[in-house]
């Protein structure tokens, strides 16, 4: 009989064939760290000062951010403001309609006419005014399979440039034409967000970029279409870092990078917008989104 | 020069628990640094050594003064619901939010006032239970750390499914026997020498919410006697009680209570006795709501107790548990002949 | 000395590069010192890369420290957050009355209301509005500046 307990130890019920997994009832979440007596530090947050973990943010006043919500913001809405606009609905993955029983579960078709889906764009309303999301900082070195301490180069010079600290970037694939292995240490990258992210912002507007004498500005031809603008700086070009400019005899290689700046625009041209009023030049024609408005 | 200019230094209509006692302690908290040192610290020489946080002194004026406003916001809120619960229908659903509403607000007015937060973390066992604020404290802390280790211990002992179906637990249950040298309060499934449980427990039921004309019942229930003829273990009550009022701040359940009313003990207590090499007793010690209603003719059997019948059949709300184990030990023969109860069994494993 | 390199280890040493390992193989002493240096410079900049023995130590409070430091936490999100608040809903009464204005020039004159609302892709804030610096820069102003004038192709 269920929920039976038997005394003697012997019986057949307690001679299961199989592992017997008691119901569990849960009623109250049990976070078993929070009930060992081990490591008191880190049962506090991150946000507590007594833990090892804390991080203090905001150490100095972010000049990029305080521009952005002083002066450019309000800019950005008004310019694009179009009266009585609509979302311009994107090409959407399409559901079956349920006329077979087999059309549950089932993944949804492609977009018409294309693989991918596209987003929907909003109007421009006080909601949605674009702001910088994050700065990635991506070096890739092609002679790292056979020398592999240029890791250690790179990684040293990412590091100093933002100040904050890299992670290792590996070959996906094995593609033996190129020299790649896969899983081999092939560079190294840095997404840099707030303070970080508009210190190296300024650092490049106001330092680098005007020294280089063959940047006339970022391709208005350069971007993700929704939202996200990339150029890349050259190993001669990345000597007018001040870490690297003033300390030249300690950087015996200089690596190139991909600067990639994520903003929470819903569009190229509108990321665009907003990088223009943080200094950076944007140069060659533009061209204008199909599918969207 | 002390901050104590707004609502949280004056208690005319604020109970005085809600600030500090020490007035060295008042005046390291009210004052932009610390004039005399930190009060928690013995030692002159750490005194001496210890330096503030850099611009701390500048800060915590300013953010005194902003959470102070915010408080007198709150209390502005707090009269004005007061003023709808006096014209609001008793007993009505709307008095009840109302109520609710406005304990919260008593406690979100007093949340960041630092005399309050001192106490709360520092003073933790001495905290005024009438105090919405402190009640929400305690609550929180309960929350964080036994409420989770209770429901484990009871999860992992099988006490959950062997006496009562489940247990959502509103009620911090904490017991303490006299013997207890290192420890006040038992940990929940702690094994515990027969010596120690030779006499009845003091249980101390910690409520979060304001507490009004409460009745409880607690029973202390052994899922583990041995029943030999049936291949099988029956339930034993060792100890029960009923229709004692507890409140807030009255919430200890010792011989003076049981005193007052010879009719509250349903049945005397009768210590752990477990027979050599049967396997370990637990013992489960329920806390239950009776919704203001005294038990009436209410018949208890101490062997073969079926406990959810119990429970159905005089509509208790199961609240709060606690439980500890007993295994045999050479004091049990002792606390027999205390209570007059026959000798026990020896079990040994016969080989069928 | 920089790094804590023991020399006598890397005294005769080829290092077998492989994947993302370097392994200290040691093999005939080719030149003397040939790749000390190199490897020494390797060595401080792993060290520099790494975070052992340069985080700033714990911050210690005695208990009214902490409570103090709970009520200035408190009361600066709650500063941000207000301020946040205000931003937005200054944000909104532009948005409400630059739609307020388009009614308006809708039926005064559809010519100005549309040339008012065709899109300008290629708008940008001028360069010269730089990202504001405390101090003004040491040339305040360009009097003989004159812009580029793009060549069309």
């Amino acid at each position: 009989m269920l929920g039976y307990r038997s005394f003697s130890t012997s019986s057949v019920s307690l001679k299961v064939g199989c592992a017997m997994v008691k119901p569990v009832h849960h009623r109250v979440k049990v976070i078993k760290k929070l009930l060992s007596p081990r490591f008191p530090e880190l049962k506090l947050s991150p946000t507590d000062p007594r833990s090892p973990k804390f991080r203090p943010e905001i150490t100095h006043q972010d000049r990029v951010q305080e521009h952005i919500h002083n002066t450019l913001r309000s800019d950005l809405m008004l310019i694009n403001y179009i009266h009585g606009e609509k979302p311009a609905e994107g090409l959407k993955r399409r559901q079956w309609d349920f006329t077979s029983p087999y059309h549950i579960n089932r993944p949804a078709r492609p977009p018409k006419g294309e693989k991918v889906p596209t987003p929907t764009i909003m109007p421009q309303s006080w909601k949605n005014v674009p702001g910088i999301e994050k700065v990635v900082v991506h070096s890739f070195v092609a002679n790292c399979t056979s020398d592999p301490k240029l890791n250690i180069g790179v990684s040293l010079q990412l590091q100093q440039i933002t100040g904050v600290k890299p992670q290792s970037v590996y070959a996906k694939t094995n593609l033996p034409s190129f020299g790649l292995r896969k899983g081999v240490k092939m560079g190294a990258k840095v997404e840099l967000t707030g303070r970080d992210a508009s210190q190296f912002l300024s650092t490049l507007t106001e330092l680098v970029l005007p020294r280089i004498t063959t940047f006339e500005g970022i391709s208005n031809r350069a971007g993700s279409r929704y939202g996200t603008v990339s150029f890349g700086l050259k190993p001669e070009d990345v000597l007018y870092f001040p870490e690297i400019y003033y300390n030249q005899d300690a950087w015996a290689k200089r690596f190139g990078m991909d600067i990639t700046i994520h903003t929470t625009a819903q569009l190229d041209r509108e990321a665009r917008q907003l990088l223009s009023g943080l200094g950076l030049p944007f140069v060659g024609t533009e061209r204008e989104p199909k599918l969207t408005r | 020069m002390s901050l104590a200019k707004g609502v949280w230094s004056q208690f005319s209509r604020r109970s005085p628990s809600l600030g500090v006692s020490s007035k060295a302690l008042k005046t390291a908290l009210l004052s932009p640094d610390l004039p005399n040192g930190p009060v928690s610290f013995k030692k002159r020489s750490s005194k001496i050594q210890y330096q503030s946080p850099i611009g701390m002194e500048q800060v915590y004026p300013l953010a005194y003064e902003m959470m102070e406003k915010r408080s007198e916001q709150v209390y502005a809120k707090i009269d004005q619901i007061t003023e709808e619960i006096n014209s609001a229908e008793d007993g009505s659903d709307l008095k009840i939010k109302l109520l609710a509403k406005k304990d919260k607000l008593l406690a979100d007015a007093e949340k960041f006032n630092p005399e309050v937060l001192y106490k709360v973390q520092f003073a933790t066992n001495s905290l005024d239970v009438t105090q919405p604020v402190y009640r929400r404290a305690l609550k929180e802390k309960w929350e964080s750390y036994a409420k989770m280790l209770t429901m484990q211990r009871l999860e992992t002992l099988n006490v959950i499914p062997d006496t009562l179906p489940t247990l959502e637990p509103e009620v911090d249950v904490k017991i303490r026997f006299a013997h207890n040298a290192i420890e006040t309060y038992v940990e929940p499934g702690k094994i515990l020498s027969s010596n120690v449980t030779s006499k009845p427990p003091v249980i101390e039921i910690t409520e979060f919410e304001e507490v009004q004309h409460e009745l409880y019942t607690v029973l202390i229930v052994n899922p583990d006697i041995p029943d030999i003829e049936n291949d099988t273990f029956s339930t034993t009550l060792h100890w029960g009680l009923k229709d004692i009022p507890l409140s807030n701040v009255d919430n200890v359940i010792d011989p003076k209570k049981l005193l007052e009313d010879e009719t509250r003990e349903l049945i005397s207590y009768l210590p752990p006795t477990p027979e050599k090499n049967a396997p370990t007793n637990r013992l489960a010690v329920w806390v239950f709501r009776q919704n203001g209603v005294p038990l009436e003719k209410v018949e208890v059997t101490r062997e073969f107790f079926n406990i959810r019948e119990f429970v159905e059949q005089n509509n208790l709300q199961a609240v709060g548990a606690h439980v500890f184990r007993s295994t045999w030990d050479r004091n049990v023969n002792r606390v027999r002949e205390l209570y007059g109860l026959p000798k026990g069994r020896i079990f040994h494993r016969v080989r069928r | 000395m920089l790094s804590n390199v023991r020399t006598s280890i890397i005294r005769q040493v080829d290092y077998l590069t492989s994947g993302t390992q370097l392994h200290f193989i040691r093999t005939k002493r080719k030149k003397a010192g040939s790749d000390k240096s190199e490897v020494r410079k390797l060595v401080t900049q792993l060290s520099v890369l790494s975070a052992n023995r340069k985080q700033p130590k714990l911050l210690k409070f005695s208990n009214e420290d902490y409570v103090k430091h709970q009520v200035i936490q408190k009361s600066w999100n709650l500063y941000v957050r207000d301020k946040k608040a205000e931003e937005a809903n200054i944000l909104q009464k532009q948005y409400e009355s630059i739609r307020a204005a388009n009614e308006d020039l809708q039926s005064v004159s559809k010519e100005l209301f549309s040339f008012a609302n065709t899109r300008e892709p290629s708008k940008r804030f001028p360069l010269e509005l730089r990202v504001p610096t405390e101090y003004p820069p040491n040339q305040i102003w360009h009097h003989d500046y004159t812009p580029k004038v793009e060549k069309k192709k």
